[in-house]
């Protein structure tokens, strides 16, 4: 709160003050020259009065033989000089109090008091003795005091001196009195004139202060009445229209609170669409809006969500416009349309941005009951895009990390199920030693490898690899698993397992998809192993000794070719174990596998190494070559489903 | 290092239509592939010839596009013919039994020749 003096006092008294120092200024100058005037015409008066004393003592010094006679004189003064001059009887105005006469040597000559005592000196300096005339205002004694030779023509020797009676003293007095009082009364009548007049002119201003105080402490509905066409009027109509404006944008700025609000709490991005397009709707009260969002990697711009009326179908281009340049397309009415002065866009495109790309647009079409958006509008729908933008990012980047770790999370099921679906721990066969393991590139793999143990000393070993990785590779893979299951509960031949189920994928199968696949019999009494090859690699078998042999029967890939080509082409192969003899099935992964250079482990590795690790027991083996495998390909991810099975017959 | 991108260009040479293959089919360019061979082999009667000189690598998935273009073009007595193919592509055909299936050739010339 202001302190001091409030404002209209201030000018109260800064205009009283004004005034009150013009008058004691007009009443001083007119005092000065009223006195000074008042002085000249007493002055005046007595030296008519010494001219008439001059005139009277000349005649009487010549009429007495060039003496003055003091009884003479004395009389005169006494009863009759000037008495003529006064008007009626005795009605003298300036009769003498005193008169002197002087010797030129400064000797008394004769003196004349009004009240009979001698007060003349009865001598006095020469010197003092002018022969001009001069009239003296005696302010103490009241007194005109004029001296002056008794001839001014020097035919009289001497001089007088005559004493005067004056009220101008008294006179002053009075005159200052009443100019004082004057002063005085005219300062406080200007002062209680200026009050009231100031109260009524500044009105206006002290409601201003009034309606401020009350705008201050949030009675907003307050406006000030007047309508004067004046400055203040001016002033008044424009704080009346500020403090709207004012309680306009609070309004919107409570309204784009509420509306961010609820924007940024609302991550479903369907949901999110609808309060961003309630929000435009809502805040600009228009008649239709539209939010559209780049679609098909932004190859394409489709509509998310619409309000209102339909929207109009020439909006492709400001669109295609908006997200192409990144800047708003503001369609505006045309010029002869009344209500020009309330703002000139009827339509908008507002780009929606994150970071500097655009990722969409909003169509706000024309207002509800108004011919135009103005400039404050425009402005706070492009900055209310600009939050949408962000919102509409921020939910896309939270959709996205929730869709990731959902499909992490599925991924981690997938891995752990299809885990489960893989031997754990391998066969025990009489004689023989056997290990495996698969290692899928992605949380599911495509490769898969099994032992089933069937009776009379029967053992199926599969090792597949289905093309393609991921899930759809991992979803074959367990379809594989429950055929060869199954088919081997009722076929022994591992190629006829195979045919079967090369029947079924071949019907079921995407027409780009296939699977290769060795399936070994093993009869563990007789040691005979049957091998069954559907496109895979070759059987590799190394010998106590370091040898190596390739078995590679003729068959296609599972599910490739039609029925008739796979069942045409398709051969076993027979091989009898020898002791130490290892037999090593594998997956592509291990052959394929690239170091940092890009260059591949190869086949000719794969052989050359396991012949060196044969001496080994199938689990170091296998754990040995898949080390030399990873120390190959350094740090390059792995690429593909790695799968290492190995059977061997004990020495 | 090995080239990562795929390049596809088709010309039409004597009636055939010509693919040239630059760089690997894996994973990360089948999408390319399938989109560049999709309009050539998908053409009724068409004869195609893929030379496969600057092919790298061809992955499984490839492979079962180009059995199915195969299946699809005899069908419509038009003809998918692969030319130039390299040592490892030759080996992967031969493990999966694809060369009595494809039309395979040592030269271009001998691949256009075979239309």
């Amino acid at each position: 709160m202001p302190t001091g003096l409030k404002f209209i006092h201030k000018i109260i008294l800064l205009m009283v003050g004004c005034i009150a120092f013009t008058g004691a200024i007009i009443a001083v100058t007119f005092a000065a020259r009223f006195r000074t005037e008042l002085i000249r015409q007493e002055e005046g008066s007595s030296f008519t009065v010494y001219q008439a004393a001059a005139n009277y003592l000349t005649g009487h010094y010549f009429s007495k033989n060039e003496h003055f006679v003091p009884r003479s004189l004395g009389y005169v003064f006494s009863n009759r000089f000037l008495v003529a001059e006064g008007e009626g009887s005795l009605s003298v105005t300036h009769r003498p109090s005193r008169v002197a006469l002087y010797e030129p040597d400064g000797s008394l000559i004769y003196a004349y008091s009004i009240d009979g005592k001698p007060h003349a000196p009865t001598n006095v300096p020469a010197s003092s003795l002018s022969s001009n005339v001069s009239v003296v205002f005696n302010r103490p004694l009241d007194l005109i005091v004029v001296s002056g030779p008794i001839d001014p023509f020097g035919a009289v020797p001497g001089y007088v001196t005559i004493d005067l009676p004056t009220d101008i003293g008294e006179r002053l007095r009075a005159l200052y009195r009443t100019a004082a009082v004057m002063l005085l009364g005219g300062t406080l009548l200007t002062t209680l004139l200026g009050f009231l007049l100031t109260r009524r002119f500044l009105a206006p201003v002290q409601a201003l202060t009034d309606a401020a105080r009350r705008v201050h402490a949030g009675d907003y509905s307050f406006r000030i009445q007047h309508a004067a066409n004046d400055e203040i009027g001016l002033l008044t109509s424009t704080f009346n229209e500020m403090v709207s404006s004012w309680v306009r944008r609070l309004s919107l700025m409570h309204r784009i609170q509420e509306w961010t609000l609820k924007v940024g709490n609302e991550f479903d991005r369907h949901r999110l669409y609808a309060r961003l397009l309630d929000m435009f709707h809502n805040v600009a009260s228009s008649k239709m809006c539209a939010l559209f969002l780049r679609t098909d990697g932004g190859r394409d711009i489709d509509p998310v969500a619409v309000r209102g009326e339909e929207i109009p179908p020439d909006v492709t281009g400001p669109i295609r416009f908006a997200l192409e340049k990144n800047e708003p397309v503001l369609m505006e009415r045309a010029a002869s349309e009344t209500g020009a002065s309330l703002g000139r866009v009827k339509s908008m495109v507002l780009p929606l941005v994150s970071g500097e790309r655009p990722i969409g647009a909003v169509y706000i079409g024309p207002p509800d009951g108004a011919p135009a958006y103005d400039d404050e509008m425009v402005a706070t729908l492009q900055t209310l895009a600009q939050h949408a933008g962000i919102a509409v990012e921020n939910a896309r980047l939270l959709n996205e990390v929730a869709e990731k770790r959902r499909i992490e999370q599925e991924m981690g099921w997938a891995r752990d199920i299809q885990r489960t679906l893989l031997p754990n721990q391998a066969v025990n066969i009489p004689g023989y030693s056997l290990h495996g393991f698969s290692l899928p590139a992605t949380e599911v793999g495509g490769d898969y490898f099994d032992y089933l143990a069937r009776d009379a000393g029967r053992f199926h070993i599969i090792v597949s690899d289905v093309s393609g990785k991921g899930v759809a590779a991992g979803l074959i893979m367990s379809v594989l698993r429950s055929l060869v299951h199954t088919y081997s509960e009722f076929t022994e031949a591992p190629q006829d397992i195979l045919r079967h189920v090369n029947r079924v994928l071949t019907r079921d199968l995407d027409e780009y998809m296939f699977i290769t696949a060795n399936m070994l019999t093993l009869q563990a009494d007789t040691h005979v192993l049957r091998i069954a090859r559907a496109g895979h690699e070759p059987v590799l078998i190394i010998g106590a000794d370091g040898s190596i042999q390739w078995i590679k029967p003729n068959g296609t890939a599972l599910g490739l070719l039609d029925v008739g080509s796979f069942e045409a082409n398709f051969e076993i192969a027979e091989y009898r174990m020898q002791p130490g003899d290892t037999v090593l099935l594998y997956t592509d992964g291990i052959t394929e596998a690239q170091d940092v250079e890009g260059e591949e482990y190869g086949l000719d590795q794969l052989v050359k190494d396991a012949a060196t690790l044969r001496h080994l027991p199938v689990t170091a083996m296998l754990e040995g070559l898949l080390e030399r495998v990873r120390r190959f390909a350094s740090d390059r991810i792995q690429l593909d489903d790695i799968t290492l099975v190995a059977l061997r017959r004990d020495r | 290092m090995g080239k990562y991108e795929l390049d596809v260009q088709v010309k039409s040479e004597a009636g055939v239509d010509l693919v040239e293959l630059d760089g690997p089919v894996d994973s990360a360019t089948i999408e390319v592939f399938k989109s560049r061979l999709d309009p050539v082999c998908n053409r009724q009667g068409a004869k195609v010839l893929l030379d496969c000189q600057q092919l790298t690598y061809l992955n499984s998935r490839a492979i079962g596009l180009l059995v199915n273009y195969h299946r699809h073009l005899l069908q419509s007595r038009g003809r998918l013919a692969l030319c130039r193919l390299n040592t490892k592509l030759v080996r992967s055909l031969d493990l999966l039994q694809l060369g009595k299936t494809l039309f395979t050739y040592e030269t271009r010339e001998l691949g256009l020749e075979s239309f």
